[in-house]
């Protein structure tokens, strides 16, 4: 526990400290305020103008586009790119597991890090929530709700990410690899509840492990426990794995 | 005239290496263990694929002195200090860290050692305090954390770099840093590999005084390939080559044995046209304890090889050999005792022995 905080706060030291965060924190903004204001522009060009409700700007920049899992599915992959392989590149992984640490506290340490820088990212994001205001009351509880299930999905794109860096012998490797296994295997998945529609099992399998779906339920405020349950498996499950990677890691030298 | 010594020391070497296996094949069955050994391997193997980089090491290394673990490129050292440090598994076979073991007991020998890898990697992004305060707090440094890092940059004398950027330091300076890391948490033992690589001169000096000091409460345990350091610094010694061990032992035991009981000087001296080299080995030959090598003449020098016992008979016989050239009105040019024994040692031990090889010793 007390070398988990230690790393973490060499994690995030180093990850402040390098050009890389704000570069990340730059685009990030930059490309969440475009769509924000597409968004703003849109709902403000209706003959009935809903800033707020279940129909406004925010609820649309959260939920109801592919945009909300879009931004985590790119920036993600670029946070977690860093973590072990570059530690494996400057040959820094062996003094830090020749340290008395465990190899659970290492990836704790390097999740929690990448997640913190995650969530910093959105907190410029608020703003929006102030642009709004000044046009009409916001859904505190339900933007709640929409951040929360923006960092889940996030933690649980972060924890692939750990893990393929685990895996990746360079950044570039981890970075891409992150990318395919995301997109193809989380973000694809989600197609199925569309395209299975005519059979009900196959299609509520498929909208389990539907993000878009999900995230169109937490920008309304509803915080559904399958796609809790579901993102807190996948973080716990590529966690785990990245252990064991890290493990065979020494093995292989 | 060099191959002589060197056929020499070869022959000696191989009954050295008998006797110095059987003493292994004793210390291996009885299984027990020496309370006083820091490091013990029994039977060290690591393999990459089909080549085995460590192949069978057992050795033991005592506390509280500086070890120097030798041997030439390739030979494994790296391999089998990162498998002491923990890092990596070894394929078969057995080492322990003051008993513990480091694949079954990781994390309780991880505590008990100050690991500093090749090139000493660091992170570029930090500054040195930042950096040694994060390490002591990952080794368990909790109560005055602040003293021992302060203590740590002190006796590397990095304290004026303590604000800098890692990623700007001098390589010798990143090689410092990296050794206050080792001793940060003021571990039972030290593991460095190559430690004084990209060391100036000036550094490596105050480097081996350092090293002295820290020897007095822990075991340093070094692997190099300067057999200059090797003599200054080190009490204890183990030599491995092509993954095995070749030799190991207090330094002084390891160069009698192979030394043999005498040491090798050099001589020149004038040798005028009418005097031949027979004459001039006659005349060397008489003297007590002296044994001639080898006697060439080299335009209007005559060079010889002479063994003389080492020890405290050494001096007189040096001197009745000086005596015995100026009585006989032979200039003397030149009179080298050949002090870098342990290069001569190491060649015998780790060079591959074909008789044809001619080697400047």
């Amino acid at each position: 526990m007390r070398s988990t905080w230690a790393l973490y706060k060499r994690e995030l030291l180093s990850s402040f400290c390098s050009p890389m965060a704000y570069v990340v924190l730059v685009s990030f903004l930059l490309f969440n305020g475009m769509i924000f204001y597409f968004f703003m522009k849109i709902t403000a060009s209706q003959p009935a103008p809903t800033l707020t409700g279940t129909r406004g700007p925010l609820q649309m920049f959260f939920g109801s586009t592919i945009l909300s899992v879009l931004t985590p599915l790119v920036f993600c992959p670029a946070l977690t790119m860093r973590v072990f392989a570059e530690e494996r590149r400057s040959r820094t992984l062996e003094t830090l597991l020749t340290a008395p640490v465990t190899e659970e506290s290492v990836v704790c340490a390097k999740f929690l890090g990448a997640f913190t820088v995650y969530a910093t990212l959105w907190v410029p994001t608020l703003l929006y929530a102030l642009v709004v205001r000044r046009y009409g009351p916001v859904d505190w509880t339900g933007l709640g709700a929409a951040y929360a299930g923006t960092l889940l999905v996030g933690g649980a794109f972060l924890a692939v990410g750990v893990l393929m860096s685990a895996l990746a012998r360079s950044q570039v490797t981890a970075f891409l690899l992150s990318f395919l296994v995301i997109g193809g295997a989380m973000f694809a998945l989600g197609l199925g509840s569309y395209i299975f529609n005519d059979n009900e099992a196959v299609r509520r399998f498929f909208s389990y492990v539907n993000l878009w779906e999900h995230m169109e339920h937490f920008s309304v405020g509803v915080v559904d426990s399958r796609a809790v349950v579901y993102y807190t498996s996948v973080i716990a499950l590529c966690l785990g794995l990245t252990t064991r990677a890290l493990g065979s890691s020494r093995e292989a030298g | 005239m060099p191959m002589g010594c060197f056929n020499a020391g070869t022959r000696r070497d191989s009954s050295f290496l008998r006797g110095f296996r059987a003493a292994l094949d004793t210390g291996g069955r009885s299984g027990e263990r020496a309370p006083s050994a820091v490091i013990e391997t029994e039977h060290l193997t690591r393999s990459y694929g089909a080549r085995k980089a460590v192949d069978g090491l057992t050795f033991s290394v005592p506390g509280k002195q500086v070890v120097g673990f030798l041997g030439p490129n390739g030979a494994g050292k790296s391999t089998t200090l990162k498998i002491l440090a923990g890092f990596l598994p070894p394929s078969s076979g057995v080492a322990r860290i003051d008993g513990y073991d480091v694949v079954e007991a990781s994390l309780e020998a991880r505590r008990r050692l100050g690991y500093m890898p090749e090139t000493a990697p660091l992170y570029p992004e930090l500054r040195v305090r930042e950096y040694l305060s994060f390490r002591a707090e990952l080794k368990g440094v909790t109560r005055d954390r602040k003293k021992a890092v302060d203590r740590a940059l002190e006796l590397t004398d990095i304290t004026d770099m303590q604000h800098r950027l890692i990623g700007e330091l001098s390589k010798g300076y990143r090689q410092r840093v990296g050794l206050a890391d080792a001793i940060v948490a003021r571990p039972p033992l030290l593991i460095l590999d190559e430690p004084t690589e990209g060391l100036d001169p000036n550094q490596v000096l105050k480097f081996r005084a350092l090293l002295k000091d820290l020897a007095r409460e822990a075991t340093v345990f070094l692997s190099t390939h300067i057999l200059s350091e090797v003599e200054a610094v080190c009490s204890h010694v183990v030599i491995i080559d092509r993954g095995r061990i070749a030799a190991q032992g207090p330094l002084s035991e390891v160069l009698a044995e192979l030394q043999g009981a005498g040491r090798l000087v050099k001589l020149a001296v004038r040798l005028p046209e009418g005097l031949s080299e027979e004459a001039l080995r006659a005349l060397l030959k008489g003297i007590d304890g002296v044994v001639v090598e080898s006697v060439e003449r080299e335009g209007a020098l005559g060079r010889c090889a002479l063994r003389v016992p080492s020890g405290e008979a050494e001096a007189a016989a040096l001197e009745a050999v000086v005596r015995a050239c100026v009585g006989a009105e032979l200039g003397v040019r030149e009179l080298t005792p050949q002090a870098r024994s342990l290069e001569r040692v190491f060649q015998a031990l780790t060079e591959p022995k074909s008789p044809s090889a001619e080697r400047p010793s």
